[in-house]
């Protein structure tokens, strides 16, 4: 059970890791698409 | 108070976040044009901003604090209803149950889809209990943040109310003026301020104690149970039943999350976010869970425990953490706590606006007056806060008051949007049938809990049974509410 926990527990971290570093990137794209669409619609 | 918080140099990385996250906010709000772009932020969100501002929505210091305590008290057994809410965001985003015909309809809330199958009343009505179970939900957020600041800061415990009102005024500046646009800008930016402090802080803790003794005092303390929630009934059946219903029905309809449904660019884009985010739930359960059990190896070890195992976590992380990864930290923290306390304010306000407010606005308030009664409403509901947390007193664990709270509206609003989207049968009377069975059950426990004369009988009764069977009633009630009434004959 200890290392079962010890496996789950590390995947996490590591998928944790991975998905902060991937919506880091892309989330300030979507960001900026965003606004430019914002900007662009009608009052 | 014991800390190892240095005010020149935790306070200078707390106040540049500060600082960038209020500047982000405020610049946004210009693209704000009218109601649609200030609640759902003109359905322009796309992935993975969704993501960032889903998970940073959902974990909040209250989040933190409360899962800390699970773990303090039932070690790994404790991230069972992260466990739960993983698997129901997966299964609802992999599958678009209710999810995607919601996000079809083109509403803002749950109860605007009800008004098309079940009418105004219905409506008005899931509008009540949805910001009735929501505000006393998230009353005790600011007291929650409140805490954990006094105690990480070191401040003695009469910096409370002060702490309380900093925390709601900077939230609330932004809030105000932006809506969803700054609720998302500024959650992107306190989702990677969160992760890092988070990431930070459990590597550093893990290389100072190492795993295998933290597991050690794990089993000498609680033996098997701790690593098992099934294991001799400790962590409860009926809990584990709990925690699997409350997880599928706030994935469906906890407005904080469908929001971010009701806000994608389409159905699909909805689906995908849910399914991105769900992962991020065993994060939110099992990172506090673990920082829960390092406090408890901690303490076992050099004493110092504080008495109520809700304040495990801060007092742990104040003496445990060095400075500057402290600050760092503290910054995440904060962050987690603005995100979740913007997004709620806005989400319930957006109910009250929508839903409540419907018969006397009837959608036809110019653009200009529907924005300041949607800031009004915002700055009402900070006020409300401030009130209730200073005054209501916690009893029990923190995570058991959310989901009793939560389960007001919970329990109704999941079965009635599920027999909405999918039983034809399913009307009015069994709506309302739902509606008042789903609040009476967990506000009646709530008062029982608090009266000198029951309080024995509800800790006798526990939370979890009266939750289950609000759920399970409500069902039957809606499924016979329905039945009674005669069915229209189709000419």
């Amino acid at each position: 059970m200890k290392l079962f926990w010890f496996i789950v527990f590390m995947t996490i971290l590591v998928w944790y890791f991975f998905v902060t570093t991937i919506v880091a990137i892309k989330g300030f794209t979507n960001i900026k698409d965003m606004l430019h669409l914002l900007r662009q619609a009608p009052e | 108070m014991a800390t190892n918080f240095n005010w020149f140099l935790d306070g200078a990385i707390i106040l540049i976040y500060l600082i960038i996250t209020i500047t982000a906010g405020l610049m946004v709000r210009k693209y704000v044009k009218g109601v649609a772009d200030y609640l759902v932020a003109g359905r322009k969100v796309d992935v993975y901003l969704g993501i960032a501002s889903l998970a940073a929505t959902e974990f909040g210091i209250v989040t933190c604090m409360a899962n800390a305590e699970l773990g303090y008290k039932y070690g790994f057994a404790g991230t069972s209803p992260g466990i739960c809410l993983f698997f129901a965001m997966l299964v609802v985003g992999w599958t678009g149950f209710c999810i995607e015909p919601l996000r079809e309809r083109g509403v803002i809330t749950i109860p605007e889809y009800f008004e098309k199958r079940f009418g105004k009343r219905v409506r008005w009505a899931s509008g009540l209990v949805i910001v009735l179970g929501g505000l006393l939900n998230m009353g005790v957020f600011l007291r929650m943040g409140g805490d954990f600041l006094t105690t990480v800061f070191g401040l003695p415990p009469g910096y409370l109310e002060i702490m309380m009102t900093i925390i709601l005024l900077i939230v609330a500046i932004y809030t105000i003026l932006g809506g969803m646009l700054s609720v998302l800008v500024t959650d992107y930016l306190q989702f990677i301020v969160l992760s890092i402090g988070l990431l930070s802080a459990t590597i550093l803790i893990l290389w100072q104690f190492g795993w295998d003794p933290l597991v050690s005092t794990l089993s000498e303390k609680y033996g098997a149970r701790a690593f098992n929630p099934f294991h001799d009934d400790t962590y409860g059946i009926d809990r584990i039943a709990l925690d699997l219903l409350t997880g599928f029905a706030s994935i469906l309809t906890w407005q904080t999350m469908i929001v971010r449904v009701l806000s994608a660019k389409d159905a699909e884009t909805g689906k995908k976010i849910y399914k991105a985010t769900s992962p991020f739930f065993l994060v939110r359960f099992a990172v506090p869970a673990f920082l829960g059990i390092a406090a408890l190896h901690y303490f076992s070890s050099f004493g110092g425990a504080p008495s109520n195992a809700i304040m495990a976590l801060p007092t742990f992380l104040a003496v445990a953490i060095p400075s500057l990864l402290l600050g760092l930290l503290i910054a995440g923290m904060l962050a987690a706590d603005m995100s979740t306390n913007s997004s709620y304010m806005l989400a319930w306000s957006s109910v009250i606006y929508n839903d409540l407010l419907e018969p006397i606005h009837k959608n036809r308030w110019s653009e200009k007056k529907g924005l300041v009664t949607n800031r009004i409403l915002v700055a009402l509901i900070g006020a409300f806060l401030l009130v209730y947390g200073l005054w209501y007193p916690l009893k029990g664990d923190l995570w058991v008051y959310l989901q009793v709270t939560g389960t007001i509206y919970l329990a109704s609003m999941a079965t009635i949007l599920i027999a909405a989207c999918y039983w034809d049968r399913a009307n009015n009377w069994g709506a309302i049938a739902a509606i008042v069975t789903g609040a009476i059950i967990p506000i009646g426990f709530l008062i029982m809990q608090q009266l000198p004369a029951t309080s024995q009988i509800a800790q006798e009764l526990g939370p979890y049974k009266p939750s289950v069977l609000a759920f399970l009633v409500t069902a039957l009630a809606m499924v016979g509410g329905s039945l009674s009434k005669p069915a229209r004959i189709k000419t």
